[in-house]
C-alpha cells in the first residue's frame, strides 16, 4: 500500500471509495466525531504534517472507519462523491411516484362513446352466443335424448356399485391373497357397515322415484309431465356424456388472437436486431438489471386492443422501434395496421406505449360521424375528423388555426377534406369558400352550401381562388383588425373573435373557411403563384386569430408549390401516405421523420390513415371518416335548410355572383363609374367617398379613402397621388383613375360570358 | 277421505318437528314396563332406573351412529 498523498487517483476506478479533495467543506465535522473511534489509523506523521494545511484546525486525519484500508488522502478533507443519506427529499419523491398514476376509472370507461362500444361489442357476442346456441336447441335435445339410455345405465351401475361398496373389493380381494385376516376383517367390516347405511338410502331414494315417476305418468297428459320428461332425458343425457364429444358447439371460434404477454413482447422486441435491446435480453435471465426491459404496468386490454407500458433498455429510444414497426409485427405474428409503438407523453423517450390490435386498422369498424343523422356543428369548438388506431374520437378545432393535409394521389386526401368542409357546412355561420382546383368535383356537395364554390384546372378557377385570397386579405386589413380593435374589452376580452360576436352579423365577423384542394396548382400557377402563395401566407398569420381560417391539401409539398412561408405557419398538418422522408418533414414538420413520426411505412391499402401533427402534445394516427358521395350530398342538403333556416345562405349558394364582384347587390366599380363622370379623368378619393355615400347612403356612409382603396385592392386597382390647387393652394391627395375602373370593368364583362 | 288425507299431510310435519322438540327438550320418558307399580328395582328394560330413552331418541342415536360406522 502506497501512502503517497498527492495521488489519490489510482483509486478512482473503485466506486465506493471515490473521494475528491475538499480543503474545508463539509466533512469537516463528520470526520472529527470519529476521530477518537476504534477505527482511527496510524499515519506516518512526516507525511501527515507535509499534506496539513498550516492554518486549519488540526483535524486528526481523515481516516473514516469504513475506509480503514483505503488510501490515504492528506491533503484536505475527504469528501465523497456519491453522498450517503436518503436520495430525495419525501415530496419530491412523491412527485415522481405520482407522474405514473394508474387511473381510477379505466381507460375505457373514461369517454362516454367508447365506453358505449365496448359494451355495445360485449352484449352483442353475448347475444350472438346465446342466438347461436338457441337456435340449436333441438339439435342439444336429440343428442342427450340419444345419450340418454347411456346415461341410464352408467348411472343404474353407479348406484349398485356405490350401493354394495364395490370400489372396495379389490382391496379385500388382495388381503384374501395375502392371508392377512385383520386387514379383510377391517375392510369386511368397514363394508358392512358401509352398505348397512347405503341401502336404506338407495332404497328411499329408488322408492321415491318410483312414487314420483307412477304419479306423473299416471296423471292426465300435460305440460308438467313432459317437462318432468325432458328434464329426466336431459340429466340421464348429461349422465351419458362422452369425454371426448362436448355437447354443445362452438359459437365463437378463435382465430389466433393470442393473448399479448410479456414473453411475446419480449420475443418480438428481440427479433428488432437492435444491439442493446439483444444485450439486454440475454442478461435479463440473470439478475434484475437496470437496463432490462421493464413493464410498468401490466398488460392490460384498451379498446380493441392490448396495450403494453414497456421500457426500453438504456440507450434506446422508441423512435427505434418505430423505425421498425414492420419487424415488430412480423415478431408479435400481427398484421402491420395492428401494431402501433408509441412514444409516452411527458416520460423519457425510452418508454413506450406498445397497443397492439385486434384488427387492421384499415378494415376495423368505424363508428359513424357523429353529425351524420343530425345535429349542428360549432366552429369554435373541436370537430369530429377521424378515428385513432384504438378507434377514439380525434377531434379538431378549426376556428384560430391553419390545417395543412399532404398526401401522395389516391390515399384519401380530398376524402379527408370532407369531415372538415361538412362541418364547416353544418355551423350556419361559417362562411365557406370551397376551391377544389382538380377539377373533378369531389367537393361538389358543398356547392350547397358554400358561399363560394369553383372547381376546375383552368385558369379562371385559379383567378376566382386568386381574388378570393385577396378578398380575404382585403377584408382582413379594412374591416375585421378595425372592428376588433374598436370592440370594447367586456365585449372582446381577448381581441379574439367569440361565438357571440360571430353570431352578430352588423359586425360582419363571421369566421370564413377557405379550403383550396390541391393548391399546388394554385401556387405554381406561372401568373397568379407568387401572389397567391404571398396572399396565403399573410392570411394564415393574420387571419386565425380574426376568424379566417385557411385549410390547403397537397399532393407535392416542395418549395414551389407550396412556399416556406405557409408550411412554416401552419398549426394543425395531416400527412397520409407519403413517399420519402422529405414530403414528410415538409408537411409534418422538420425532423418529424426524425423523431419517428413517419407517414411512409403507411402502405397503401391505408386510405385515410395519416398522422395528425399540432391536435395534442403528440402526433397522432388517425383515420378520418369516410363519406360516400350520396351520404355527403345528404348531409350538406342539411346544411343549406340549416343556413335557409338560420338567414345565412350567400354567395355561390343563394345563386349570387362572388362578392368581390358584386357585394349584396352592388358593384363598387359599377356606382365609381356611375358617380365619377366620363369628363372627370382623375378624382380624390374623399370626393369619390362623399358621392358614393349620397348614391347609397346604407352602404357607403363612413367610407374612407383607405377603406376605398383596400375595396379597390382586389381588382387590381391602385390609387394614385393626384394634385389639386384649392384656394391657391398646391394639395396632393390620394385618388383614382377613371380610366382604370372602366377598363377593369370591360375586362371583367369580357371574362365572364354569362354576365 | 281427501280432506282428512289433505289435513294428514298438512299436520304431519308439524307433528313430527313438535315431536322432535320434545325429544329434545327432554330425551329421556318414564318406563312402561314397570309404570304400574312404579320403579322396580329388576326391570331390565330400565336396569332399574324407571327411566327409557324416548323412542323417537333411540332412532336419533340408531341413525347417527349407522352413519358414523358408515362413513368412516
Amino acid at each position: 500500500m502506497t501512502h503517497n498523498p498527492h495521488e489519490p487517483a489510482d483509486h478512482f476506478d473503485d466506486p465506493d471509495r471515490r473521494r475528491t479533495d475538499h480543503p474545508d467543506g463539509p466533512a469537516h465535522d463528520r470526520t472529527d466525531d470519529n476521530a477518537d473511534g476504534p477505527g482511527a489509523e496510524v499515519v506516518p506523521i512526516e507525511s501527515a504534517r507535509a499534506g496539513r494545511h498550516p492554518y486549519q484546525t488540526p483535524a486528526p486525519d481523515e481516516a473514516h472507519p469504513d475506509e480503514a484500508d483505503g488510501p490515504l488522502v492528506l491533503h484536505g478533507h475527504v469528501v465523497r462523491v456519491d453522498q450517503p443519506g436518503g436520495d430525495a427529499d419525501w415530496l419530491a419523491r412523491l412527485e415522481v411516484q405520482a407522474r405514473e398514476r394508474r387511473p381510477i376509472v379505466p381507460l375505457w370507461l373514461r369517454s362516454r362513446s367508447e365506453a358505449a362500444s365496448v359494451l355495445k361489442w360485449v352484449s352483442r357476442h353475448y347475444l350472438h352466443v346465446t342466438g347461436y346456441h338457441l337456435t340449436r336447441t333441438p339439435k342439444y335435445g336429440l343428442k342427450l335424448a340419444a345419450r340418454a339410455p347411456r346415461g341410464a345405465v352408467w348411472l343404474a351401475g353407479g348406484m349398485v356399485r356405490w350401493t354394495f361398496d364395490w370400489e372396495g373389493e379389490p382391496a379385500r380381494l388382495i388381503a384374501v391373497q395375502r392371508n392377512d385376516y385383520d386387514a379383510y376383517l377391517k375392510l369386511s367390516r368397514q363394508r358392512d357397515a358401509r352398505v348397512r347405511l347405503r341401502v336404506p338410502v338407495a332404497l328411499v331414494t329408488l322408492a321415491t322415484l318410483l312414487l314420483a315417476g307412477i304419479l306423473i305418468a299416471a296423471s292426465a297428459p300435460s305440460i308438467g309431465q313432459w317437462t318432468a320428461l325432458g328434464v329426466a332425458l336431459a340429466v340421464l343425457g348429461v349422465c351419458g356424456k362422452v369425454p371426448d364429444r362436448p355437447l354443445l358447439d362452438r359459437a365463437v371460434l378463435r382465430h389466433g388472437l393470442e393473448k399479448l404477454t410479456s414473453d411475446i413482447v419480449l420475443r418480438a422486441l428481440g427479433s428488432l436486431g437492435i444491439a442493446e435491446i439483444n444485450k439486454a435480453l440475454s442478461k435479463a435471465s440473470k439478475t434484475t438489471q437496470a437496463d432490462a426491459i421493464r413493464f410498468n404496468a401490466p398488460i392490460m386490454r384498451d379498446g380493441p386492443g392490448w396495450r403494453a407500458d414497456v421500457d426500453l433498455p438504456l440507450g434506446v429510444t422508441v423512435s427505434d422501434v418505430v423505425e421498425k414497426r414492420d419487424r415488430l409485427a412480423s415478431g408479435l405474428r400481427r398484421p402491420l395496421g395492428c401494431v402501433w409503438p408509441e412514444p409516452m407523453h411527458g416520460q423519457h423517450p425510452g418508454r413506450m406505449v406498445l397497443w397492439v390490435g385486434d384488427t387492421d386498422m384499415n378494415t376495423a369498424r368505424q363508428p359513424a360521424w357523429p353529425l351524420r343523422r343530425g345535429g349542428q356543428a360549432d366552429i369554435f369548438k373541436p370537430i369530429p375528423f377521424g378515428t385513432d388506431q384504438r378507434g377514439r374520437l380525434v377531434a379538431l378545432t378549426l376556428m384560430f388555426n391553419s390545417m395543412l393535409i399532404g398526401a401522395m394521389p389516391r390515399v384519401g386526401k380530398t376524402f379527408s377534406l370532407k369531415p372538415l368542409v361538412l362541418a364547416m357546412g353544418l355551423d350556419p355561420i361559417v362562411q365557406a369558400m370551397v376551391f377544389e382546383l382538380k377539377g373533378t368535383g369531389d367537393l361538389s356537395f358543398a356547392e350547397k352550401f358554400a358561399h363560394e364554390y369553383a372547381s376546375g384546372l383552368d385558369d379562371e378557377t385559379m383567378r376566382r381562388a386568386l381574388l378570393a385570397l385577396r378578398a380575404l386579405k382585403a377584408e382582413l386589413v379594412s374591416h375585421r383588425s378595425g372592428v376588433i380593435a374598436s370592440l370594447p374589452k367586456d365585449l372582446c376580452p381577448e381581441n379574439k373573435v367569440t361565438r357571440a360576436l360571430a353570431e352578430r352579423v352588423s359586425l360582419g365577423l363571421h369566421p370564413i373557411g377557405l379550403i383550396i384542394d390541391e393548391c399546388q396548382n394554385l401556387f405554381s400557377h406561372p401568373a397568379f403563384g407568387a401572389e397567391a402563395g404571398e396572399l396565403a401566407e399573410f392570411i394564415i398569420r393574420v387571419g386565425p386569430a380574426m376568424g379566417v381560417f385557411l385549410i390547403l391539401a397537397t399532393q407535392r409539398p416542395d418549395k414551389r408549390s407550396l412556399p416556406t412561408g405557409i408550411a412554416a405557419n401552419v398549426g394543425i398538418r395531416f400527412s397520409l401516405r407519403v413517399m420519402g422522408q422529405t414530403e414528410n418533414d415538409m408537411i409534418l414538420g422538420t425532423s418529424m421523420y426524425q423523431n419517428g413520426i413517419r407517414a411512409t411505412t403507411f402502405t397503401a391499402e391505408d386510405k385515410g390513415i395519416g398522422y395528425l401533427v399540432g391536435v395534442k402534445t403528440d402526433p397522432q394516427i388517425v383515420k378520418t371518416f369516410f363519406f360516400d358521395a350520396p351520404t355527403a350530398d345528404q348531409i350538406a342538403e342539411r346544411a343549406r335548410d340549416l343556413r335557409i333556416a338560420a338567414g345565412r345562405l350567400s354567395g355561390h349558394a343563394a345563386g349570387q355572383a362572388p362578392e368581390h364582384e358584386a357585394a349584396h347587390g352592388f358593384d363598387l366599380l359599377k356606382d365609381i363609374a356611375s358617380v365619377v363622370p366620363t369628363g372627370e379623368a382623375k378624382v380624390w378619393s374623399e370626393t369619390v367617398c362623399a358621392r358614393l355615400a349620397e348614391l347609397r347612403p346604407e352602404v357607403y356612409t363612413g367610407w374612407e379613402p383607405e377603406q376605398l382603396a383596400a375595396a379597390l385592392a382586389p381588382h387590381g386597382i391602385d390609387t394614385i397621388q393626384i394634385s389639386r390647387r384649392i384656394d391657391g393652394k398646391q394639395l396632393n391627395r390620394r385618388g383614382i383613375d377613371r380610366s382604370h375602373i372602366a377598363a377593369v370593368i370591360t375586362d371583367r364583362n369580357h371574362n365572364r360570358p354569362t354576365g | 277421505m281427501a280432506t282428512a288425507i289433505a289435513l294428514l299431510l298438512l299436520c304431519s310435519p308439524i307433528i313430527t318437528l313438535c315431536y322432535v322438540g320434545w325429544c329434545l327438550a327432554s330425551p329421556w320418558g318414564t318406563c312402561r314396563r314397570c309404570r304400574p307399580g312404579g320403579k322396580k328395582r329388576t326391570c331390565r328394560a330400565c336396569e332399574g332406573t324407571g327411566k327409557r330413552p324416548r323412542v323417537g331418541w333411540q332412532l336419533y342415536v340408531y341413525l347417527r351412529r349407522l352413519h358414523r360406522d358408515g362413513t368412516r
